[in-house]
């Protein structure tokens, strides 16, 4: 009875699609949440979609998780599912602040383009014409993409429990791993706080920002760190701007919701408090208004409704961890830095084909275990 | 500043007070444009003992515990709201906004006194204009002189659906029924008593099913129900109305005891989430206490004597001052004599709860 072909740790987006993905496989799976699926950092972003990253990996990944989130949302809009996964494909648009930025985009453009993303550089007046609300401060241009989108990070849980549920998979929310047994390197069994025993000959460790944690419990150090990331969100207004729009002089990234037209937005501090500080700082709600009102001058008079704090889960080069440990049957499918929602979907269709031994044209090599930790992903 | 209150109501007039008598630079910021919180709206005396302000409008309290925090120098922000609680590196701040601008204001200790919520009943066209809040009408017929309508049917017999019922009447405007879902009327005898010399017809074990309009309210379904809530058949009655008026109860704002990160816990009996609190009515947090609805709801007397247990409590544990004790010892008593009778038994229940913690 307690014995799975998978045991996945951690119910977020990565979690939870990957749960699906092997269940869609005819695999027996169980996920095991230690507070309720959505509970860390899958939550609590705010649901930006892009995929103009800087490696031809996570391009690759994105390329494939937003048409993955297309056909996630046509099937949730039809029979059986009420409200979608609010999928809207408005676009990014990365502001160029400097001559440096220009050529920084310019030269990641040429990788994108490589990969096949529609993405351009454009001057500041076709900015503003897409944007008409943006400010006319000191931006040169910048690098668009009108393939990104946005989407509901609980809608697109929800659609992913619904399916676990259908493929027979178990969900156990409330239920902490304290043990992971291994035999001869060879992964045996977990045991939860409940007192219960569940083997499987493949566990997987999805627990975001706690994923050094679970690794720890079978002596493997995991480079994961958990840092605060703040945001808020507004009361609903008229439509101002359909991209992402992000910058990084000073940071500042925000969208604005089709469904419900909420401006929603953070940015990284400096120095980001690190580990598990979960409290708004005093800093966030003005600093955050001052810079965003910098961009769009038009939200002066917008409410917020609300603000919180969710953990990045940091790994030296900015990419996630995904591959199979030392330990055998013991996997890494972690280390989202912030792009965990929207890498969610193609990384858990992956791992999931290559443990099934399937072909796929998604190589994750790039996110090894062993790799060396040495670039950094450009496009934070 | 020493102290910063938040919610100008009766707990948080008294806190103030209470904490300035004690030598403390407090500030008080309320969101509204007047003082007093529910008190604005309280035309009718209150009873009971004479230092409960026995025979004293709600209105003139308000008006006096104001006077008296401006007399002693309590600074006071109208208008203005206080929108995050931070305790970062021990020093706790404010985050006000104002008609003007947003500020951070440093301070040794926090009371938040910012009152409740009403309830919602769920029914069918529960959205339609002419169904409002008890307070709601209170503050429209009290405060601004504004008729909500002509004919109300007022739902929930505690004391405020009692209480807003005599006003209506006063007011010219006709209650033609009161419902309650349990089998006997909720507040005290002697509201109750004032609205069946006026006659207004009181259906027990009864709730609302329909609320009738197109544009706005034109009537209501009511129906009997059973012990368990479910509706008896062929018990439906239409009651033409063009207000339909809500006094199911009270929920405690929470707000901002969640977003500072206070231990919450949900108790019934007093009325939802609040935080968990000593008898000194301190939180989880050092230097932040609590007091009135939002710790549980009650009513005026016992916010009042809360105000006074925390704004002491308050100056006693972050200026460490000792005359707090006098005032401590002499308010918990009383607040206890209060609560003793049949109507604190919620209060005391749900009290003991969160301080088993």
């Amino acid at each position: 009875m307690n014995t799975f072909d998978c045991i996945i740790i951690g119910g977020g987006i990565l979690g939870c699609a990957l749960t699906y993905e092997l269940g869609k496989r005819g695999k027996k799976v169980l996920l095991i949440e230690k507070d309720y699926p959505g509970a860390g950092s899958t939550g609590r972003c705010i649901g930006g979609i892009r995929q103009q990253f800087s490696t031809p990996g996570s391009i690759k990944i994105m390329m494939r998780s937003v048409e993955i989130f297309k056909e996630m949302h046509e099937v949730s809009t039809k029979d059986g599912y009420t409200s979608g996964i609010d999928w809207h494909q408005g676009g990014y648009l990365f502001l160029a602040c400097s001559e440096k930025e220009k050529s920084q985009y310019l030269s990641i453009i040429k990788t994108q383009q490589e990969c096949g993303l529609p993405v351009k550089y454009i001057e500041k007046e076709e900015a503003l014409k897409i944007v008409p609300s943006l400010n006319e401060f000191d931006f040169i241009g910048g690098a668009y993409c009108n393939t990104d989108g946005q989407a509901n990070p609980f809608q697109v849980l929800k659609f992913y429990l619904d399916g676990i549920e259908k493929n027979g998979g178990t969900v156990l929310s409330n239920t902490k791993v304290v043990k992971i047994n291994t035999n001869n390197n060879i992964i045996d069994s977990v045991i939860t706080n409940t007192g219960d025993k569940f083997a499987a000959p493949i566990i997987i460790n999805t627990a975001g920002p706690w994923a050094k944690e679970i690794a720890q419990l079978v002596g493997i150090e995991l480079p994961i760190e958990a840092e605060r990331h703040e945001a808020l969100i507004t009361e609903p207004t008229k439509k101002l701007f359909e991209p992402m729009i992000v910058c990084y002089s000073p940071s500042c990234y925000f969208q604005q919701f089709n469904h419900t037209g909420q401006i929603i937005g953070c940015y990284t501090p400096e120095d980001p408090a690190k580990g598990f500080e979960r409290n708004s700082s005093s800093e966030f709600l003005p600093e955050f208004s001052n810079r965003i009102l910098k961009l769009i001058p038009a939200l002066k008079d917008l409410k917020v409704v609300r603000s919180w704090a969710g953990w990045y889960e940091i790994t030296p080069d900015g990419s996630p961890i995904i591959g199979e440990t030392e330990i055998k049957g013991f996997w890494v499918v972690a280390g989202g830095c912030g792009h965990g929602f929207m890498f969610g979907p193609a990384i858990g269709e992956c791992v999931a084909k290559l443990i099934c031994k399937e072909d796929s044209e998604i190589s994750l090599d790039e996110f090894s275990i062993n790799r060396k930790f040495k670039s950094k992903e450009a496009m934070k | 500043m020493d102290i910063i209150v938040i919610g100008g109501g009766p707990a948080g007039l008294s806190a103030a007070i209470t904490a300035k008598d004690l030598g403390a630079d407090v500030l008080l910021v309320d969101e509204n444009h007047k003082i007093g919180g529910q008190l604005v709206k309280q035309t009718h005396k209150f009873f009971g003992a004479k230092q409960h302000w026995c025979g004293v409008r709600g209105i003139n309290i308000a008006n006096i515990l104001f006077e008296q925090a401006q007399q002693k120098g309590v600074n006071v922000l109208l208008e203005s709201s206080a929108v995050g609680i931070y305790n970062e590196n021990n020093i706790k701040k404010v985050g006000i906004i104002t008609s003007e601008k947003y500020m951070l204001v440093e301070t040794k200790g926090i009371i938040i006194a910012a009152g409740a919520e009403e309830n919602m009943l769920n029914f069918e066209n529960n959205d339609l204009p002419g169904i409002y809040g008890a307070g709601a009408v209170q503050t429209l017929v009290n405060v601004y002189g504004i008729m909500p309508g002509k004919k109300v049917l007022m739902v929930g017999s505690g004391n405020i659906g009692l209480i807003v019922s005599y006003q209506l009447m006063q007011a010219g405007i006709n209650v033609v029924g009161i419902i309650e879902g349990m089998p006997e009327i909720g507040g005290y005898l002697v509201h109750a008593s004032k609205i069946r010399r006026l006659g207004i017809p009181v259906y027990v074990s009864h709730t609302i099913k329909t609320a009738i309009g197109n544009e706005s309210v034109e009537g209501a379904i009511i129906t009997k129900i059973d012990k368990n809530w479910q509706s008896i058949p062929d018990s439906e009655k239409q009651i033409d109305c063009d207000v339909i008026c809500l006094a199911v109860g009270l929920t405690p704002s929470t707000e901002l005891l969640s977003q500072a990160d206070c231990e919450m816990k949900y108790v019934p009996e007093l009325g939802g989430y609040t935080a968990c609190h000593n008898e000194l009515l301190r939180t989880s947090i050092p230097g932040v206490y609590i007091a009135g609805d939002i710790s549980g709801i009650e009513e005026a007397v016992t916010a009042m004597l809360e105000g006074k247990i925390a704004g002491a409590a308050c100056v006693q544990e972050t200026l460490e001052n000792k005359k707090a004790d006098t005032i401590l010892s002499q308010a918990s008593y009383e607040l206890a004599e209060f609560r003793a009778g049949p109507f604190g038994e919620k209060a005391r229940t749900g009290k003991n709860k969160l301080q088993k913690q």
